[in-house]
């Protein structure tokens, strides 16, 4: 159960918080920069590390002697010191991080596709008709662009409800079921405590869960798109 | 309109900031992998010398030079065989998109729906069933038929967008359909195949869970697994470890940097077909 409640809790923070920050960094990466090119490849990289490599990389920097407790040292937060992977409260919050970081990316150039599709004159003739930039970003840009949110939310709930190597390398699931999702879970009981029937039962109700899920998904972003 | 452009400097800074800043987590694992073992776990400064001992252990692994070839050989021969079969599917159902083909094309999209999990002990069993647990094969295997759904909607977009004038002469020429596929056709969906390289690649190199489960023996690991590996060998000589994920990465950064434009293009047209 704990793990259901983990995997949802990852998939709501993923598609409420990563969906929105991806589309931010979209929108400052569809300004007329020099460095647009380099910012946009910047950002993407992460996307393109294995997620063993990334657990390495942010392991190091979590653990409990490690760069983010150096420099809260250095600015003599000494109070905020944590072993951010072994406390109940930081290990969940702290893998979500991670996987912010390495989505964020992605995201932000599949809606740079879709603003970069959205007709210059629309945006210049609601600019003279009085439209301030966030109304003309929530009136024309957004119901233009559903088509990419819909996919954009799409691979955020597949790719929390999937989740698996970040969780396994980092903190194994723990501390106790802290961090256990519902992929770590089936291989557990698959792999560690050798009970197939177990693990193919939870293999199966994962996979209505995921169509389910996927299927509500698509019929809410679906209806909202406009047509030209 | 000076007004705007400060502005859009001061942005354009601040984004560039803010791009380091999100790269921390890498150079922060470059920069311990050239620092002396004593300093690595010494976060916020320089290496005092730079060094190379740590790739030095890795090369010198037995085991590296096993699982970089294992990594190569699985990710190319995957992609072989995707590239093969989803070509010929894509022309095939692109050509004669009614009837039967169509009801194949939605059974081979339809696996783009199934979470690996569900399915890890089925395939466990069957693989053990046929003697191909534990073998590089079945991994090739399975990358295969896990990338057909997405490269063969992406073969059959652009097979559709193909004119079929020079199909129709090169049968009144009497060539038959196996040699006008393979000399007219194919080096036509030259951008396809590219695309559907490019989106694989990186999945495959960097899969951890697959190799993980389906390949236990040590001389058949991968990079990725090789790096799980070497964690849970050494608790406290971590050099060793990002030399190893830093020359797991370099390859694909470096490639793409040589295919981003085609591979961005690929991802963001595949994604909103699918």
């Amino acid at each position: 159960m704990q793990a259901a409640k983990n995997t949802l809790y990852v998939l709501a923070v993923m598609v409420l918080i990563g969906n929105p920050l991806s589309l931010t960094l979209a929108l400052l990466l569809n300004l007329p920069l020099r460095s647009r090119g380099l910012l946009r490849t910047l950002f993407f990289l992460p996307a393109l590390m294995s997620l063993m490599v990334i657990s390495i990389s942010w392991g190091f920097i979590l653990q409990y002697d490690g760069l983010l407790n150096a420099v809260l040292t250095l600015f003599g937060f000494e109070n905020g010191i944590q072993d951010w992977l072994g406390t109940m409260d930081y290990a969940l919050p702290a893998v979500i991080l991670i996987l912010l970081w390495q989505g964020t990316g992605f995201g932000a150039v599949i809606y740079l596709a879709g603003l970069q599709s959205v007709p210059r004159e629309l945006q210049e003739s609601a600019q003279i008709d009085g439209a301030t930039g966030l109304q003309r970003i929530y009136h024309i840009t957004i119901p233009l662009i559903m088509p990419f949110i819909t996919i954009n939310t799409f691979l955020g709930i597949a790719g929390s409800l999937k989740l698996f190597d970040v969780p396994f390398v980092l903190t194994n699931g723990g501390p106790g079921t802290a961090t256990t999702t519902l992929g770590l879970l089936i291989y557990k009981y698959a792999f560690v405590h050798e009970s197939y029937g177990y693990a193919t039962a939870a293999g199966m109700l994962f996979m209505i869960l995921i169509a389910v899920i996927t299927f509500l998904q698509l019929s809410i972003t679906r209806r909202r798109e406009v047509e030209m | 309109m000076k007004k705007i452009r400060i502005g859009l400097g001061i942005a354009e800074l601040v984004m560039l900031i803010a791009a380091c800043l999100f790269l921390v987590p890498f150079l922060n694992v470059l920069l311990a992998s050239f620092k002396p073992s004593s300093e690595v776990f010494d976060a916020l400064h320089f290496p005092s010398s730079w060094e190379f001992a740590h790739y030095g252990a890795i090369l010198g692994e037995g085991r590296f030079a096993q699982s970089l070839f294992n990594t190569v050989v699985i990710t190319s021969l995957s992609l072989g065989l995707v590239v093969l079969f989803t070509s010929m599917a894509g022309y095939a159902i692109g050509r004669s998109g009614k009837g039967l083909f169509q009801i194949v094309f939605f059974i081979l999209i339809s696996g783009m729906i199934i979470p690996l999990q569900s399915t890890i002990i089925p395939i466990f069993k069957l693989a053990t069933a046929i003697s191909l647990i534990n073998t590089r094969t079945l991994m090739i295997l399975l990358y295969t038929a896990g990338a057909i759904p997405f490269a063969t909607i992406i073969y059959t977009g652009f097979v559709k967008g193909i004119p079929s004038e020079m199909e129709e002469a090169a049968a009144m020429e009497g060539c038959g359909k196996t040699r006008t596929f393979f000399t007219i056709i194919f080096p036509l969906l030259l951008p396809a195949t590219g695309t559907v390289i490019v989106t694989n690649v990186f999945t495959i190199w960097n899969d951890f869970f697959g190799p993980l489960i389906y390949l236990y023996s040590p001389g058949k690991q991968t990079l990725m697994t090789l790096i799980y590996q070497f964690k849970q060998e050494r608790t406290t000589d971590w050099g060793p470890i990002f030399a190893l994920s830093v020359i797991a990465t370099i390859p694909l950064i470096l490639l793409f940097f040589f295919v981003q434009d085609k591979f961005l293009k690929g991802l963001t047209a595949g994604a909103v077909k699918g």
